[in-house]
Formats: C-alpha cells, structure tokens, sequence
C-alpha cells in the first residue's frame, strides 16, 4: 500500500507528520475557537501538501456515500418543512393528550425522536423547539423541562436508524450493514432507552408540571390544519419520503448506496416542486433549497475524512487498534463494551463525528484478529453497535455533546430560556450512563 | 439638498424615564408612529415606536423568526398583559438604542437610503449635531413631499 505513496517533505516520517497534523487538528475543533470546516479543511490540504496522502489516496478517502446521503436528506428536509408538516405533528401531539403538561412533554419527545431517526437531529429540533415555547407559553409552564427532554429524544431516535445521526450515516457506509440491519438492530435499543429515559424525566420534572384548565383548553383551541400551508407540497414531499425510506429498505436486494437513494429522492422532489412554476422561480427555488444544505457540516467531513485517512494510510490507527487489543487482552466481549463507553463518555465531551471518522478504520483493524480467534460474524457485527449506540447515545451527556443539543440552547436562550452547561450536565450526564448501561446489557445480551 | 432643509426642527421628544403607558397615549393622540428619546441635556438616547412596543409584546420566538408561521394558534393569553405591564414600564426599557440618525449637512439622497436600508425600518430619521444633540426629525413623509415638490413644476404648467 505505501509503494505508491508520495515522497513526504523533507523526508520526514509520514506517521510522525501524520499524527501531527492529526493532533493538531483535533485540538483546534475541540477548542472550539475556529469553525470546524475550515479546520477541517486546512488540515486536510497539509496532509496533502506535505505529501502525507497523494492526491489520489485523498479523494479515495473521502466517503462520498456520507456526503451524499447528508446532502440528500437536507435538501428534502428544507423542501419538506415549507409544508408546515413539522408544526403539523408538534400540535397534534400536544392535542392528543389533551394538553396536559407531562403528556406534551412525552408526545413532543416521541414526536422529537421519531422525527429525528428518519431526518437530522438538528433540523428536527429547529423546527420542534419554536412550537414548544409557544406551546409552554400557551400552558404557563416553564419551557425547560420539554426542551431538555427534546434535546434527549433528538439523540436517542437518532441513535435508530442508518439515517438518524452521523455517526450511523458513517458506520453504515463504511461497512455493508444495511438500512434494515440498523433498525434491527439498534430501534430496539433506541426504543428501550427512550422509555426508561421517561421515568428519571417524571421524577425530576414531571410530577411538578401542572396546568390550569384554561391553559388546557387555549391548547384545544389550536388548529393543526391550519399550520399545513402548503397541501399539494405535502402530498408530494410525504410520497418522496415514503419512496425513499422504501428504497433505504430495499437497498441491499438493489445493490444501491443509501447516498443514491437520497439525492434521488432529492432530485425528484425538487423536479416536483418546481413543474408548474416559470423558469426563473424554478431556478431561484432550486436555490433556496439547495442554500439550505449545511455546508459546514459537508466540508467538515469532507476536510475530516481525508486527516483520518493520512493517520490511517501512516499506520498511527493500526497502532491504536493494536494497543486497544493490548489494553482489553483481546478479549471481544471487553474490547466491545470498552468501545461502547468510550464512545459514549468521549461523545458527551466532544463531536462524536471525528470520533467515530476515527474508530471506524479501527475497528477494521481489530476485526480480522477476533475473526482468526474464531468470533462467528453475527457477534463481530455488535462491535459496531457498540460503536453506534456509544456515539449517538453520548451526545445526550452533556450540552455539547451533540449538534442539536446547541441548537435547542441556542433557540432557548434567545427567548430568555438559558440553559447552562453545569445545570443541564448534572441531569444529562446520570440519564446518559443510564442509557448506555442498558445498551451495554443489550449489546452483551445479543452479540457477545 | 441636505436634512437641515427638510427637517421639522423642535419636535416633540420623550424622556427615557417616562412611563411608556404615557407615551403611548401621546402617540396616539398625535397619530404618529415614533418619538425621539433624549435625555436632560437634549441628547438623542433612541427612538420610542410602536413597532419596538410590540416587538416587546409578541412572544421573543415569532418576533426573532424563530416560529415564522402561527396560523395555526388563535390568539395569544399572554399579550395583553405583557402590554400591561410594558406601560408601567419606563422608555428606556422599551426604545431602540443605536438607532441610525443622520447630520444636519446629510445630503436628502443618504437620509432615503438610511431610512430604507435599516432593517428595523424605523419611521423617523433624527438629525443630530457633532455632540450628539438632536435637532430635528426627518418622516419618510418628508422626504417624499420633498420629490413631489421638485417633481411639481412641469406637471403645473398652464394648458396652453
């Protein structure tokens, strides 16, 4: 692998360059002082430049299927919120348990998680979070309780599906788990920790959430037909939708990538929405939607893929996978738990992202060697759950663990709801080991 | 042309202590949309408008966009009395600091952009001295009557 390699500068060691450039990077997005594309992006042109990766192995390394299926999922995402659908179910919701408090907390988390497993967290609690506060204003009740379970149920619905969090969206394309292998395998999981989630939330909040009559009944009043404004966009977003969540399903059996599923779908919808309009609104539309994909988030993996693929092309990860066996004795059930709590505790302090771009390779590396000690496939595949359920699960552990978690603080405390980080962590982090202790009882239950 | 020659010199000002309930009335009873706010020495310290009252009175979520469309809620309980307790407040609690104003020697031309350009679109362009003075206000109004004006004379011409 490393003949065709180029000449790194000056001769120095490619590993130690690599590692530097790595570590360096690393620091910088974890500082938080720089946008993270952007360091991203530097980083990746001196792995290249000082010769680490040649211009090939670069591009090779990036995995053009994450991107796509990011990309593709945003742009039906920002079609599909124009509908209104989102208030839509946020309303129903709080209507169905006819606005009681500690129902509306429940329905908007199961609204928030579900959302979030077949979208990205972050547009799902953007569009969820607006109608809470006016929801909790409506009832007279303080926000906070709803957006900290908001925040939880982001990640935890996340954590369902190959679509549901980055994380997935990576593991899934870099191994040849399938969409319906995800939800086999980690729904239930995902279902589970939702639920236990709940009774720490009636405790803590809960049972000091109450309304008056009238707050109940200015709920009632609401009308969720009316937030529909758009019933020809729906029909067709809500067709889109179902045709790709069918082609994720049927993927395998078709031999297509989830990414060309998604941009398909994409670019159907964007044909669809733009049909019946004048050249220059289609152009003008097709630019609002295609403006709404996050580009930051794109080339911060893209930058991301191509640092980890110089530390993985100059064997610092072969180094890494071979102390990790070191470390757990290369024993499989220790080696995967201690994955799924790393993961977990790693991801609760910084982006899960970078972590999981870094473990993926890994993992790889270890897989062979448990293969050769006469693991059956079917119990090496829960190294990867580990993986997955340590990751997204661990963004629920503090409030920087994850994207969308930022996000709901951000809308909250421009609307004089602060959520701080000590006050928020001392509830997040205990119901985040909680979760992932029930995902290390389920993983040990079904694969080790 | 430049402001000093369209202003309204001596307008009527608010101080930033004023109950805001006051102001209101004022307002209402001169059919105006804004007052300048200035201090004892005479100093502009922002502008008083009803759009800065009811962006205190919706909710902080529709007024910042984060919830751009709420057809679907019939009406809001908490409005009326946030506007209740706004009026005991005082102006300066309510106003729009750092507020674009403009010099006495601003050509006519910049005061248009200034007034078109801020997104807040304020109703009222104050004129300012060096020292922060207000002098006087300029109205969109103004500005317009001032483009009719030069726009008059061939439209005046007498049929032949």
């Amino acid at each position: 692998m490393s003949d065709h390699s180029a000449q790194v500068i000056f001769g120095w060691s490619p590993l130690l360059v690599a590692t530097a450039i790595f570590v360096l990077a690393y620091a910088v997005i974890i500082a938080d002082r720089l946008n993270r594309a952007i360091v991203a992006l530097l980083g990746a042109a001196l792995v290249i430049g000082t010769g680490v990766l040649t211009q090939e192995q670069a591009i090779q390394g990036v995995d053009f299927n994450t991107i796509g299926l990011l990309t593709g999922m945003m742009v039906l995402v920002a079609i599909t919120q124009k509908s209104g659908v989102f208030q839509f179910l946020a309303i129903k919701a709080a209507k169905v348990v006819k606005g009681s408090p500690w129902g509306i907390l429940v329905m908007l988390s199961v609204v928030t998680a579900v959302l979030s497993a077949l979208l990205d967290n972050v547009t799902t609690v953007l569009l969820v979070a607006p109608v809470t506060l006016l929801i909790a204003d409506e009832l007279r009740i303080n926000p906070y309780p709803l957006l900290f379970a908001e925040i939880n149920a982001s990640n935890t619905g996340g954590t369902a599906t190959l679509i549901g969090d980055p994380p997935n969206i990576m593991i899934g394309s870099a191994t040849d788990l399938t969409f319906n292998q995800f939800l086999l395998n980690l729904a239930p999981l995902s279902v589970v920790a939702f639920s236990v989630t709940l009774i720490p939330l009636w405790f803590i909040y809960g049972r000091h959430l109450g309304a008056s009559q009238e707050a109940k009944k200015r709920i009632m009043a609401f009308n969720e037909y009316e937030a529909i404004t758009d019933f020809r966009l729906l029909k067709q977003c809500l067709v889109v939708f179902g045709l790709v969540i069918l082609g994720f399903v049927l993927a395998h059996p078709l031999h297509l990538e989830p990414a060309t599923i998604a941009l398909a779908g994409a670019a159907l919808l964007l044909l669809l929405v733009t049909l019946k309009v004048d050249r220059e609104e289609a152009t003008h539309k097709v630019h609002e939607f295609f403006g709404h994909v996050e580009w930051v988030t794109i080339f911060f993996f893209v930058g991301l893929f191509i640092i980890v693929a110089g530390v993985e092309h100059a064997g610092l990860l072969k180094i890494f996978a071979q102390g990790t066996l070191a470390l757990t004795a290369g024993d499989f059930t220790v080696t995967a738990l201690a994955i799924l709590w790393v993961s977990a505790v790693l991801s609760a302090i910084v982006d899960n992202i970078p972590f999981v771009a870094t473990m993926i390779p890994m993992i790889k590396d270890m897989l062979p060697v448990f293969q050769e000690a006469g693991i059956p496939a079917d119990q090496l595949i829960g190294m990867w759950w580990a993986l997955a359920a340590g990751a997204c699960l661990g963004g629920n552990g503090s409030l920087i663990g994850a994207s969308a978690n930022l996000i709901v603080a951000g809308i909250a405390e421009r609307n004089g709801v602060p959520i701080r980080f000590l006050p928020f962590l001392k509830v997040a982090f205990p119901i985040m080991l909680l979760q992932v202790m029930l995902a290390a009882v389920y993983v040990w239950w079904r694969y080790l | 042309m430049r402001a000093r020659e369209v202003m309204t010199t001596e307008p009527r000002t608010v101080s930033p202590d004023q109950p805001v309930g006051e102001v209101l009335r004022e307002l209402g009873h001169a059919h105006l949309q804004a007052f300048p706010v200035v201090d004892a020495a005479g100093k502009l310290c922002g502008l008083l408008s009803i759009l800065a009252v009811l962006r205190h009175v919706l909710p902080s979520y529709i007024v910042k966009g984060d919830l751009p469309d709420v057809r679907f809620a019939p009406d809001l309980n908490q409005v009326q009395e946030r506007l209740a307790g706004l009026r005991e407040q005082a102006v300066s609690a309510v106003m729009d600091r750092d507020v674009p104003s403009v010099r006495p020697d601003t050509p006519l031309l910049e005061c248009g952009a200034l007034a078109l350009n801020e997104p807040r679109m304020p109703h009222l362009l104050p004129v300012v001295e060096a020292d922060g003075r207000l002098v006087g206000v300029i109205a969109p109004w103004d500005l317009v009557k001032q483009i009719s004006a030069a726009s008059t004379p061939p439209q005046s011409q007498p049929p032949p």
